[in-house]
């Protein structure tokens, strides 16, 4: 699977998400995503998680061995775009 | 499927921490695993392990009983917690240390 692909894979199953995802390593098996949802507020951090990671099972099944995964709400995002002087 | 489901409820009932994972404590067989275990470690109390390594239907049966499709898996107090991930910020933040509190 591409990234642009688990991305929109995410963004259909989380609503209301926008998702980064990254490739630090290059092999498109250790990857990262950075998922901001207004529907993560006050949720359990696994339930976060398990939100994202149960849309991902065909992905995982072929070519993705782990995903680095912080789930942030719109609010919490703007705090760490500041903190990591990200311009996105 | 029925019995990988009723022993994996057996493994969270008997073990108040119970970890799935690729290896075993002494040898873990995959990063991510090795993490976790040297968090719990930390910690001192007694927890379960399972290396799903050893066999392809717990490994399969743990993902579907969590809709979680990687390894490894935890349990606190027979509730799936999350991953190494997870554990990691929970441990990091404190909040990996209330939660173990409740099991002393």
């Amino acid at each position: 699977m591409t990234l642009s692909e688990i991305k929109e894979t995410i963004e259909v199953a989380v609503p209301d998400s926008t998702a980064y995802i990254m490739d630090p390593m290059q092999d498109g098996q250790h990857l990262e995503a950075v998922v901001v949802s207004s529907i993560f507020k006050g949720l359990p951090l696994v339930k976060q998680h398990q939100m994202v990671m149960k849309p991902l099972k065909d992905a995982f099944a072929q070519s993705v061995h782990a995903l680095k995964l912080k789930t942030l709400t719109p609010e919490e995002w703007d705090v760490f775009k500041k903190e990591n002087n990200l311009n996105l | 499927m029925s019995d990988i489901k009723q022993q994996i409820e057996k493994d969270i009932k008997e073990n108040k921490v119970m970890i799935y994972m690729k290896g075993t404590p002494e040898f873990p067989q995959c990063g991510f695993s090795g993490q976790v275990v040297s968090i719990f470690k930390q910690y001192k109390i007694p927890f379960g392990a399972k290396n799903v390594l050893e066999d392809p239907d717990l490994r399969q049966g743990i993902k579907d009983f969590t809709d979680w499709p990687t390894i490894p898996q935890i349990f606190i107090n027979g509730e799936f917690v999350g991953g190494c991930d997870i554990i990691t910020e929970m441990h990091n933040k404190g909040e990996l240390k209330k939660l173990m509190e409740t099991i002393k």
